[in-house]
C-alpha cells in the first residue's frame, strides 16, 4: 500500500486534521490474533489490507470472529498479537478514546442515546473534540442533509420518535460527525425490514460515492455483501480468510466448495444482479428514421442479416420496432406504414439497470429485444438474451487466470491478487458499445 | 430498551410505582393531605383535653415535632443518596461486579432487621439522640436506593454503552452522559421508596430520644392517652403521603426527556 505520507502525523487525529475533507486511508491487519482465555483463538493470525476508499465486507457465519476482527480496529477489543495500521499509523500507539473519535462506528439498531435529541446524538464526537457550539450546529444540519433527513424537522426529535430506518440514518450521521477517514459498520442494517434495508444500502453507496471513506462492513447477509462490497472477505472459523475478492470474482470463481455453498446456488442469477447494462457488450439494431424508405430499409436489414430495425425520432429516441414482415410489400417512408406495422416501444432500460432488470424487461416485452437508452432517452444499443448470456460467460472466463494468482494464500489476502482492478472497470473493457455517455460511475 | 418500569426495578416495593395524575388531579393528593392535617390539628384545639394531653397536643409542640420529623427524614435521605448512589455505581463497574452479592447481602441485613431493634442496638452502641437515629434511618433506608441504583445501571442497554465507547467516550463520560441519565428513573424510584420508609421509621426515633412525631405516639402509649397516640400516628401517615407525592413530582421532573 502507498503509505509514504506517514512522516509527520503520529495519530489518526492529527492525520484527519491535516487532511481537511477526510477521504479514506488504508487499514492493514498484520498477523492479528485474538484469544479469550485459553480457548481456541477467535481470530487466528489474520493478515489483510483494506484499500483506502473502498468498502470491504467481512462476510461469514455467526461466531466466525468477524465482529471481533472489526472491533480490534478501533480497539474496543485489544488484539492478543499482531499489528493494526490505520493510514500507516499503529493503532496501539494511540490513546484508544482519541483514536475512536476518528473512526466512525455504526452498530445494529443504531445505538442512539434515547435521552438525547437527534442533534445531541450527532454532536457527541464534535463535543468531545471541543468544537464550538455554532460549528457543531452547522455540522449537525449538514450531516442530516447528507443522510436525507430534513434538519428542521428531525433535529430536535428524540430517537424514540424515529422509524428504524431513520434511526440508522442518524447513526450513520453520528459516525460521520468528525469526518473520520474510516468507518466501521457492524451489521448496521440487520434489524431493518427488507425494503428499508435496500434503501439504506443504496443510500450508503451514494454516500460513499461522495465521501470515499474506507469502510469495513460486517454482515452475514450474502446479498448485502455482494451489493455493497468493493471487495468481500469471506471468513471461516478463526477469521481465516477463505476468499478475498470482488463480488464478481467470488460469484464466478468461488475459492472452494464451502464458499460456493455459502454464497448459495444461483450464482448466475446473482451475477445478473451485480452486472450493469453499461458494462456489457450491447447488441445493436439496424437504425431507421420515420423518413427512411421502406425498400431501402429492407435492403439494409438484409445486408445486416437482421430481422428487425429500431425506428428513432429526431432526438434519437426509440419509437418502435419494425420487422421484415412489417416491411414486406410496403413502400414509401417507414413513418407512413400502417400503425399496426411494427410494435411500439414501451419498455426501455438504461445503462444503470442491472442485467436482472434487463432480463425481466425481456421476459415482459413482446420482442426478444429491449432497447437501451442513454442521456435524454437517446438510443445506444439493445439487449437480447444472447447479450446477457454472453456477458455472464465473459465474466466467468475473465476470472479463470485469477485462480492461479490467488492460489498462494490460506491466511493472507492482498488485493493485488486480483490485479487491483476496481470491480466495474474489470467488466467495462468490453462495454464501450455506445454506452460511453453513461459512464458516470456510481 | 428503556430501563424504566420493569418489575425488577421496583424491588423496593410499594409507593414507588404510583403514577402521577394529569393536570389538576396531581394536586388532589396534597390537597387531601393538607385538609386531613388541618382537620386533625383543629380537633386537638377544639377537643376537651386533660392536662397531660394538652402538654402534647398544643400547636407549638406539634409544629416542633413535625419539623424534627421532617429534619430526621431529610437528613437521613440525603445521607442515603450520598452513600448509596456512588456505592451502587462502584459496585456495578465491571471490575467490581463480583462484589454485588456481598454488598446486597449487607444492605439486606440492614433492612430485614426490625427497625426498633436496629435503633435500640444503635442507642446502646453509640448513645441516644438525633444522630444515632439518623444513622439507624440511613442503615434502614440504604437498601432500596442501593439496589435500584445497581439495577438501574445494569439495565442500561449494553449496546448503548458499547456505542458510547465506540465513538470515543471515556469510561467516566459514558457513566455521566449515558449510564446515569438512563438509570435516573429507576434510581429515583428507589430513593422515593427510601424516603417514604424513612418517614415511617423516623417515628421510632422517639425511643432513643431522637425527636419527631414519634414522641406523640410514645407518650400517648405511656400515658394511655388515645387521642395523643392517634394524632401522632395520623400526622406521620399524612406526612408520608405528602413526601411520596413530592418525590413523585421530583421523579417526573428529573426523568430524562425522550425515554
Amino acid at each position: 500500500m502507498p503509505e509514504t505520507t506517514t512522516a509527520h502525523p503520529q495519530t489518526l487525529a492529527a492525520l484527519a486534521a491535516e487532511d481537511g475533507g477526510t477521504a479514506g486511508v488504508p487499514i492493514e491487519l498484520i498477523g492479528v490474533s485474538k484469544r479469550f482465555g485459553s480457548a481456541d483463538p477467535v481470530v487466528d493470525d489474520l493478515t489483510m489490507t483494506v484499500p483506502a476508499g473502498e468498502i470491504v465486507v467481512l462476510l461469514g457465519p455467526s461466531g466466525c470472529g468477524k465482529t471481533t476482527t472489526m472491533r480490534m480496529i478501533n480497539r474496543l477489543i485489544e488484539p492478543t498479537s499482531g499489528r493494526i495500521l490505520i493510514g500507516g499509523l499503529d493503532a496501539r500507539a494511540q490513546q484508544p478514546d482519541q483514536l475512536r473519535r476518528h473512526i466512525g462506528y455504526v452498530i445494529q439498531q443504531a445505538g442512539l442515546f434515547p435521552h438525547m435529541t437527534v442533534a445531541g446524538n450527532i454532536a457527541q464526537v464534535p463535543l468531545m473534540l471541543g468544537w464550538d457550539r455554532r460549528r457543531i450546529a452547522r455540522r449537525v444540519d449538514e450531516l442530516l442533509e447528507l443522510v436525507g433527513l430534513d434538519p428542521a424537522e428531525y433535529r430536535d426529535r428524540y430517537p424514540r420518535r424515529l422509524s428504524g430506518g431513520q434511526q440508522q440514518r442518524v447513526g450513520v450521521a453520528r459516525a460521520l460527525a468528525a469526518d473520520p477517514p474510516v468507518l466501521l459498520m457492524d451489521e448496521p442494517f440487520g434489524a431493518l425490514d427488507p425494503i428499508t434495508r435496500e434503501n439504506l444500502q443504496e443510500e450508503l453507496l451514494r454516500l460513499q460515492g461522495e465521501l470515499s471513506k474506507t469502510i469495513v462492513f460486517v454482515t452475514h447477509d450474502v446479498d448485502e455483501a455482494l451489493r455493497l462490497g468493493d471487495r468481500i472477505a469471506i471468513l471461516g472459523a478463526g477469521s481465516r480468510i477463505v476468499q478475498f475478492g470482488t463480488p464478481e470474482e467470488i460469484l464466478a470463481e468461488p475459492a472452494d466448495p464451502s464458499v460456493e455453498q455459502f454464497v448459495g446456488g444461483g450464482s448466475s442469477m446473482k451475477l445478473l444482479k451485480l452486472t450493469r447494462v453499461r458494462d456489457v457488450a450491447l447488441d445493436d439494431a439496424v437504425r431507421a428514421r420515420p423518413g427512411d424508405d421502406v425498400a431501402d430499409l429492407r435492403r439494409r436489414l438484409h445486408e445486416a442479416a437482421r430481422d428487425w430495425a429500431v425506428v428513432l425520432d429526431e432526438e434519437e429516441r426509440p419509437l418502435r420496432w419494425v420487422g421484415r414482415e412489417d416491411l414486406a410489400g410496403g413502400s414509401g417512408p417507414v413513418g407512413v406504414l400502417p400503425s399496426a406495422a411494427g410494435s411500439r416501444i414501451d419498455t426501455v432500460i438504461s445503462g444503470g439497470s442491472t442485467l436482472q432488470e434487463a432480463v425481466e424487461a425481456l421476459l415482459n416485452a413482446d420482442r426478444e429485444v429491449v432497447p437501451v437508452v442513454g442521456r435524454h432517452g437517446r438510443y445506444v444499443g439493445a439487449v437480447t438474451l444472447a447479450t446477457v448470456r454472453q456477458a455472464i460467460q465473459e465474466v466467468r472466463q475473465r476470472r479463470q487466470p485469477a485462480r492461479h494468482v490467488r492460489a498462494d494464500g490460506a491466511g493472507t489476502a492482498v488485493p493485488a491478487a486480483s490485479g487491483g482492478v476496481p470491480d466495474t472497470a474489470a467488466l467495462a473493457g468490453a462495454a464501450e458499445a455506445g454506452a460511453a455517455d453513461e459512464a458516470d460511475a456510481r | 430498551m428503556s430501563a424504566v418500569g420493569t418489575p425488577a426495578a421496583r424491588t423496593g416495593g410499594g409507593p414507588a410505582a404510583a403514577p402521577l395524575g394529569a393536570g389538576w388531579r396531581t394536586l388532589l393528593t396534597p390537597a387531601g393531605v393538607l385538609l386531613a392535617a388541618v382537620a386533625t390539628v383543629a380537633y386537638t384545639q377544639a377537643a376537651d383535653l386533660d392536662s397531660t394531653e394538652a402538654r402534647s397536643l398544643n400547636l407549638p409542640h406539634i409544629a416542633a415535632k413535625t419539623w424534627e420529623h421532617v429534619g430526621l427524614t431529610a437528613v437521613s435521605t440525603l445521607l442515603v443518596l450520598a452513600i448509596a448512589v456512588p456505592l451502587g455505581v462502584l459496585v456495578s463497574r465491571r471490575w467490581m461486579r463480583w462484589s454485588t452479592p456481598a454488598v446486597l447481602a449487607v444492605a439486606n441485613i440492614g433492612q430485614s432487621a426490625p427497625p426498633v431493634g436496629v435503633i435500640v442496638l444503635l442507642a446502646i452502641a453509640v448513645g441516644i439522640g438525633f444522630w444515632p437515629a439518623v444513622v439507624a434511618l440511613v442503615l434502614y433506608g440504604m437498601l432500596p436506593a442501593l439496589r435500584n441504583t445497581m439495577v438501574g445501571l445494569r439495565e442500561v442497554d449494553p449496546a448503548l454503552v458499547e456505542a458510547a465507547r465506540g465513538i470515543g467516550m471515556s469510561a467516566w463520560r459514558v457513566l455521566v452522559r449515558v449510564e446515569l441519565p438512563l438509570a435516573v428513573p429507576v434510581i429515583l424510584a428507589g430513593v422515593r421508596t427510601t424516603v417514604v420508609h424513612n418517614v415511617g421509621v423516623a417515628g421510632l426515633a422517639a425511643f432513643i430520644n431522637g425527636g419527631g412525631l414519634g414522641e406523640l405516639v410514645v407518650s400517648g402509649v405511656n400515658t394511655s392517652r388515645v387521642a395523643t397516640l392517634v394524632v401522632g400516628s395520623v400526622l406521620i401517615a399524612l406526612l408520608a403521603l405528602l413526601v411520596d407525592w413530592i418525590a413523585g413530582v421530583v421523579t417526573a421532573a428529573l426523568r430524562p426527556k425522550g425515554l
